[in-house]
């Protein structure tokens, strides 16, 4: 179907343009490792007790992967700014739900790769063991940063818009996913303290809802994004 | 018919952007749209290539509902800006690829190098766009914006910023498709540019229709004219 | 016609005006003291009010939004616009009476309890969403991208307070489940006149504001207009 090959043809031309500019990939992993020290001159979380660490690592982890979407979503739309490009999306037959999925899928592999070598790195440097709980975590990870990226291309879209403003961006998004951010520290703290699923299911199902309730929003508003 | 258009209106707010404008252009014909700056030139090529919609009045396109039918219309209009319109990260082969993709054209494998040996760009077709010249960035858009075969092609000022030997490579290219039968509206400033393509002209003023003509010598004597008055009495 | 909108504007006006200086007197001479916090506790009345101004002016803001992107009428962007701006308003408001009544009451400035907390982060964002009006000019496109900022903003209203509420407990709740502490039948009447006061407040504020808008945007046509002829 023609839909779903304009989707994958724009995801499959922003993870190229990513691919051929992956210097800027290696700055949000050096920024991402920046954070993590400050966190940790902040926290002593390295060095802290057990419980203490439970305690703070969801926050910590949490705040990192709000960062590290900001971070690969402000690339996302600002790329289709330089030459107009936008303009020509949305004159081409592809509908604004198609330009939106594609570059939604864009954002979740960017977003997955980032996590996959920074959360990790978290583990390291705080001396957690974050892989005991490896499959729930990943789970919850996954459903709210899901969301996280849904919100994020929307506002992007309206960011790239815009003369300027690139710092709006994270002024809209953070709070704006504050639920998720909630249950997403809520739930993680969760899961590394071996809670029952019953305490934070609410949290869980809460998520899901507010990430199916975005999707449709942003597929039934991003058409007056991409119009003149 | 090509364009059907009839009292059609644009708003910006309470600024009454066009008004009342109507025209039409048959297969094979290209059309030239002056004005001065903030006479609704630019507004009238976006609402023809559907970015847009009119407040009032009607528009066809291919004989099709402007409204209705954009999805049917989309895929037969090309645009060609002052803007490259191109990713600057990607090759001419990976843009070409990518917009013939999104059009649905089907046999990219041949019609990619022939569109670049059009152009004359087969030599740097695998580097990427980033550091073309203005020159070869234009020649590349006029591939890109013929990529899926276009029956109407729109131009927005695309003559902007090139050299001369620029300029007269585009002209031969967008004569040489008008020739092959497709039809054109180009929107600009360039009087010696518009005659030079376009058989018919319309001039807009606070975004009404102030002249049309066909592009003999006396209409455009006309419209230097009415350029160089100023406002109208 | 002209001269009925001005008839009926200043009405509202007239009729806020007296609703407000009865309701302030109703709470701050009428009303009895009560008898732990004292007369600072008489912020209450206002605090409320303005907490439930918040909510009704992002019902606006989502409603106006919506009515924007499909009508594409003028009227609904500057209703939406004022709504937010109002909301903002309010929402100050109670940023502002919640510490004048926390430090006497629980002996803190702030505390990170759910309703402050959930009016903060709307604040921030009610400030960000009109950052975006700001950045986006006054054109149809910014209108556009503005409203669809509304609706995304407006509806996370709503799950940002669910949030925040199951994020944290204790917030005395005066009506509703929690009632642990109920509200003394003389401070009832006040309570009602503040909130009526407020409404119209609101009310007065959108529409002076929608009018403000709509009679600068016609102002701006014709100084184009005028520009144009030389």
């Amino acid at each position: 179907m023609h839909e779903l090959r304009c989707i994958w043809t724009i995801a499959r031309k922003d993870l190229l343009t990513e691919w051929r500019t992956l210097d800027r990939t290696v700055g949000s992993l050096v920024f991402a490792l920046i954070v993590l020290v400050v966190f940790q001159f902040a926290f002593a979380l390295g060095d802290a007790s057990p419980t203490t660490q439970e305690q703070l690592l969801p926050g910590v982890l949490w705040t990192l992967i709000a960062f590290m979407t900001v971070v690969a979503l402000s690339r996302s739309m600002l790329m289709e700014r330089r030459r107009d490009t936008l303009l020509a999306l949305a004159v081409s037959p592809a509908a604004g739900t198609a330009v939106y999925l594609g570059k939604l899928v864009a954002g979740l592999v960017q977003l997955t790769v980032l996590l996959a070598v920074t959360m990790p790195l978290a583990a390291l440097l705080y001396d957690y063991p974050l892989a005991a709980h490896l499959g729930p975590l990943v789970g919850v990870i996954a459903l709210h940063g899901f969301g996280f990226t849904v919100l994020g291309t929307l506002f992007s879209g309206v960011v790239a818009r815009l003369d300027r403003g690139e710092a709006l961006l994270a002024t809209l998004l953070f709070p704006a996913i504050t639920p998720l951010l909630l249950s997403g520290i809520r739930c993680t703290g969760a899961v590394l303290s071996g809670d029952a699923l019953e305490t934070y299911q609410h949290w869980l199902l809460m998520g899901a809802g507010f990430d199916m309730l975005y999707v449709f929003v942003a597929l039934a508003t991003f058409e007056f994004i991409l119009q003149d | 018919m090509i364009i059907e258009a009839q009292g059609l209106r644009r708003d910006y707010g309470s600024r009454r952007a066009l008004d009342n404008v109507g025209f039409t252009l048959s297969p094979g014909h290209a059309l030239a749209v002056f004005g001065p700056n903030g006479a609704g030139k630019t507004t009238l090529l976006r609402l023809l290539t559907l970015a847009l919609r009119p407040r009032s009045g009607e528009l066809r396109l291919f004989g099709l509902d402007a409204r209705k039918d954009a999805a049917r219309i989309r895929p037969r209009i090309g645009l060609l800006s002052h803007q490259t319109l191109l990713y600057d990260e990607l090759t001419a082969v990976e843009n070409l690829r990518f917009f013939g993709t999104i059009y649905g054209t089907r046999d990219l494998s041949t019609r990619i190098p022939q569109l670049l040996e059009t152009v004359g760009l087969t030599l740097r077709a695998e580097d990427p766009v980033a550091g073309y010249s203005r020159g070869m960035l234009q020649r590349l858009s006029i591939a890109r914006a013929l990529i899926h075969r276009p029956d109407l092609l729109l131009l927005d000022e695309p003559f902007t910023g090139l050299d001369p030997a620029a300029a007269a490579s585009m002209s031969r290219l967008l004569l040489d498709y008008v020739r092959e039968g497709g039809s054109m509206v180009m929107v600009g400033h360039d009087l010696d540019k518009g005659k030079e393509l376009c058989d018919q002209f319309l001039f807009l003023r606070r975004g009404r229709l102030d002249l049309q003509g066909q592009g003999d010598d006396a209409a455009y004597e006309e419209l230097r004219r009415r350029l160089h008055a100023g406002s109208p009495a | 016609m002209k001269s009925n909108r001005y008839v009926a504007l200043y009405s509202l006006w007239a009729v806020t005006t007296v609703t407000m200086i009865y309701a302030l007197w109703q709470v701050f001479v009428l009303a009895p003291e009560e008898k732990v916090m004292g007369a600072v506790q008489k912020v209450f009345y206002f605090h409320v009010a303005s907490a439930m101004m918040i909510y009704l002016g992002v019902f606006v803001m989502i409603v106006g939004s919506i009515a924007y992107l499909w009508t594409r009428r003028q009227v609904f962007e500057n209703m939406s616009r004022a709504a937010t701006e109002s909301a903002l308003l309010f929402a100050t408001i109670v940023l502002i009476t919640g510490p004048i009544w926390a430090r006497p009451a629980w002996g803190t400035w702030w505390t990170w309890e759910a309703r402050l907390t959930t009016t903060l982060v709307l604040w921030i964002l009610l400030v960000a969403a009109l950052m975006v009006r700001r950045y986006a000019g006054d054109d149809d496109l910014g209108a556009r991208l503005a409203a669809v900022v509304g609706i995304v903003a407006g509806v996370d209203v709503f799950v940002i307070r669910k949030a925040v509420e199951w994020w944290r407990g204790q917030h005395p709740t005066v009506f509703g489940p929690n009632q642990r502490e109920g509200l003394a039948t003389e401070m009832q009447y006040p309570f009602v006149m503040s909130i009526l006061a407020m409404l119209l407040l609101f009310c007065l504020l959108v529409w002076m504001r929608s009018r403000t808008l709509s009679i600068r945007q016609r102002l701006a046509a014709c100084v184009e207009q005028l520009d144009e002829r030389g």
